[in-house]
């Protein structure tokens, strides 16, 4: 029995040496530069010439945060549209990570362009991704964002923000004496407004299917809260209260906001339920509550208050009400957003008397500036977490701006109309 | 169907399932109308006797002010009138946050018209926050003048 | 039984031939007297029931299996074959470098939000540096990532400067893994 167990245990030595010997080498981070993509211009099968070039508008897209650099055609030494077609080799010359080609023919059925595509890893030889992407040749700007979106979750591994659109304000200018509340794709294309006023429009917010906006607006004399739906136009103002009527932010599951009332004498949180169409007090507090945002599990808020002297970020539990202070760094920290994995928070913070956007991972209360920007307001994130849109001012002009998340990456959105305000990204859309 | 051929189309679907099937993806179209407002409420009437201005982040009212709405009371009182009391800020802070400062300026300036003898059923106040500055500029110079409440008659 | 519990020890601190005790599994270019020296030296330093009980000890509990591999190490150095190289931590450190400068500077990341994610991949290489095979012996889970690391080795495909004695080599640059933790 003892040469049988001591057998049993020698082996059980012997496996464990083979993991214990093994060599493990760490590795702790990887190459800063951008991943090189090549996008070969799609191999056009239909009678017609294309209006606008898929791989420009894909090249673009994928350019836009500084995580990509695309070769553009006259790079290329050939220009593959199957499979069969591509010699790796090449690619791995021109230091190309991962290629995109394809064909697009009219789709017999329906008339739309039909895209049969494929992503290579040249790396490693082989297809990654085959689809076929299909959609009206009327919306050729779309079809190549979605290919753009897919893309990008192939490689990044968290979704694409192409398809999304932005909503932002604009003041009255010389051209147009009326607020604008207006939504455009996020390359700043087909902008459209959504609701015109001479009597100012604040705080846009989307509804979580992408289908409502909820908005203030000052048309009857004071602040008041709007729902438009916005394939038809058709507007609602929720139950007006005394006072403030303000800062709607749409719940997860889109059956209530959460907003500010002042009726009862000060500005708190409350939440409107969307089928009762009743309100149900949050915040009890004499000082100032405002601007909730609705956690992504739908079960706590983020707010701004003043009780403790000067505006700070707290969080409250919808269901208990009990209330935690979040920023404790700083003389002025206020309109929060939960990043979508609901870890960390993105709001404006001021630092020797200027207003950054800043971050904060909740738990560690460690607060990150992002913008070397000032007089920053009004942050809204991507629906995959990666990127920051803000309001800020350039030579005395409202403008919006954005950063990566890592801070990396800054650019500025270019001037759509006039002067623009209260950036709102719209969730992913589909 | 005998069973090798149903065997086979069953090995078959599966063969076709797992090599890397191409998934279909589709595109859809959005749309979005547009709808205005023609604001039933505007400006006017509007002199320096009925503005009072506020240091940063303050909503307290100096004696210059103090005088400024005795005076108007007295007025008001006097021709039966109503009053709108109108809250602003400068452009520094958040856009909510100050919406709620400047209805702290609206109320403290509502207030002292009431100790001096107007009905508060009379008053109203508003808060536009930044939303409506007076003047444009990112400076002190235009912010002074931003900080400010503004008591309408009608 | 889980052996990576029991032997939680940092390899690092320990002289590495001297942990294995049966050289079965141990293939060497070198000649095999090596391998009878290393037989010669169990048996003439610990009788045969000590030996069994040894390892008994070592696997019952971690603590005891830790001094007993530090016992281990501390046998006198005239026991052993001068021929026998003793690798020092700088060398493995030096080749361990080489190593992983390359895949980094080969790895684009993917901008992965959420979590500590690890992957753990095992190389094989040949003596001239031709990675020749590649496993994921521990996924982080997230597709994306395991691909991005993959892709990393493939385009290494060959360590550069990783000129050894064959000895180390197939110690431990024949086969070793390759720990991909961005979050340290």
């Amino acid at each position: 029995m003892n040469v049988l167990k001591s057998i049993f245990l020698i082996l059980l030595f012997i496996s464990s040496q083979s993991t214990l010997s093994q060599l493990r080498i760490e590795i702790t981070g990887g190459a800063e530069d951008p991943i090189n993509v090549a996008v070969v211009p799609i191999d056009w099968r239909l009678e017609f010439p294309q209006e606008e070039y898929l791989h420009e508008i894909i090249k673009t897209d994928l350019e836009s945060f500084g995580e990509f650099k695309v070769l553009p055609p006259k790079g290329m030494l050939s220009f593959p549209s199957t499979e069969e077609e591509v010699f790796y080799r090449d690619w791995r010359l021109l230091n190309i990570d991962y290629l995109v080609l394809g064909y697009a023919n009219k789709s017999e059925i329906d008339g739309d362009l039909k895209i049969n595509y494929f992503i290579f890893d040249i790396a490693r030889e082989k297809v990654i991704h085959k689809a076929i992407m299909s959609g009206p040749i009327k919306s050729i700007r779309r079809v190549a964002h979605n290919m753009s979106d897919k893309i990008y979750k192939k490689i990044q591994g968290i979704s694409g923000i192409f398809s999304t659109r932005l909503a932002y304000i604009d003041k009255p200018s010389v051209d147009d004496k009326n607020y604008n509340l207006r939504i455009s794709d996020i390359d700043g294309y087909n902008g459209i407004s959504l609701f015109s006023s001479p009597q100012p429009i604040m705080s846009p917010n989307w509804s979580p299917s992408g289908d409502k906006m909820a908005y203030v607006s000052f048309e009857e004399g004071t602040s008041r809260i709007f729902i438009q739906e916005i394939s038809t136009g058709k507007r609602k103002g929720i139950k007006l209260e005394k006072g403030i009527n303000s800062s709607p932010n749409w719940s997860p599951k889109g059956d209530k906001l959460a907003a500010v009332l002042s009726r009862e004498g000060n500005p708190d949180i409350f939440l409107y339920d969307l089928t009762r169409n009743s309100w149900r007090q949050i915040t009890e507090h004499f000082g100032i509550d405002t601007e909730p945002d609705w956690s992504p599990n739908g079960k706590s808020l983020l707010f701004t208050s003043n009780r403790s002297g000067s505006p700070q970020i707290y969080q409250v539990n919808i269901r208990t009400k009990r209330v935690k202070r979040l920023t404790f760094e700083g003389t002025y920290n206020a309109r929060a957003r939960y990043s979508p994995d609901g870890k960390s928070i993105v709001f404006v913070h001021r630092r020797d008397g200027v207003f950054h956007i800043a971050t904060q991972k909740i738990k560690s209360g460690k607060v990150r500036i992002l913008t070397d920007t000032s007089l920053d307001e009004s942050p809204t994130i991507s629906p995959n977490g990666n990127v920051i849109i803000y309001a800020t001012k350039k030579l005395d002009e409202d403008i919006l701006a954005g950063i990566t998340i890592d801070g990396k990456t800054k650019f500025i959105l270019p001037s759509l109309q006039g002067e623009t305000r209260e950036p709102a990204w719209s969730p992913i859309l589909d | 169907m005998t069973l090798t051929r149903k065997s086979f189309l069953i090995i078959l679907s599966f063969f076709i399932a797992a090599c890397g099937s191409i998934s279909n993806e589709r595109t859809s179209d959005a749309s979005a109308v547009s709808t205005s407002a023609s604001g039933a409420y505007s400006d006017q009437g509007i002199t320096s006797s009925n503005i009072l201005y506020f240091a940063y982040d303050k909503s307290d009212i100096n004696s210059e002010g103090r005088a400024k709405i005795r005076n108007l009371a007295k007025i008001i009182n006097k021709e039966g009138l109503s009053v709108r009391v109108e809250g602003h800020c400068d452009e520094r802070g958040t856009r909510e946050y100050n919406l709620a400062l400047g209805e702290n300026r609206a109320k403290t300036v509502a207030e002292l018209l009431v100790i001096n003898g107007v009905s508060s059923s009379k008053i109203t106040t508003v808060s536009y926050g930044e939303e409506k500055p007076a003047v444009s500029g990112s400076n002190e110079n235009s912010w002074s003048q931003n900080r400010r409440a503004l008591i309408k008659t009608f | 039984m889980s052996f990576s519990n029991i032997f939680s020890i940092d390899i690092e601190s320990l002289s590495l031939y001297e942990i294995d005790p049966i050289p079965a599994y141990i293939i060497y270019e070198q000649p095999k007297k090596q391998i009878k020296n290393k037989k010669i030296y169990i048996s003439k330093e610990k009788k045969p029931d000590q030996q069994k009980q040894q390892e008994k000890i070592v696997i019952s509990e971690p603590s005891i299996a830790l001094e007993e591999i530090t016992n281990i190490s501390r046998i006198p150095e005239k026991n052993f074959n001068r021929d026998i190289v003793n690798f020092s931590q700088s060398e493995i450190s030096k080749y361990s470098s080489i190593i992983k400068q390359q895949v980094m500077s080969q790895w684009k990341k993917p901008s992965t939000i959420t979590g500590d994610l690890i992957t753990e991949i095992r190389i094989t290489l040949v003596p001239t540096g031709e990675i020749i095979n590649t496993k994921i012996i521990k996924g982080s889970g997230i597709k994306s990532f395991d691909d991005s690391a993959l892709t990393a080795i493939a385009r290494v495909e060959s360590f550069e400067g990783l000129q050894m004695p064959s000895n180390l080599f197939e110690k431990h640059f024949r086969q070793f893994i390759l720990v991909f933790n961005p979050n340290k």
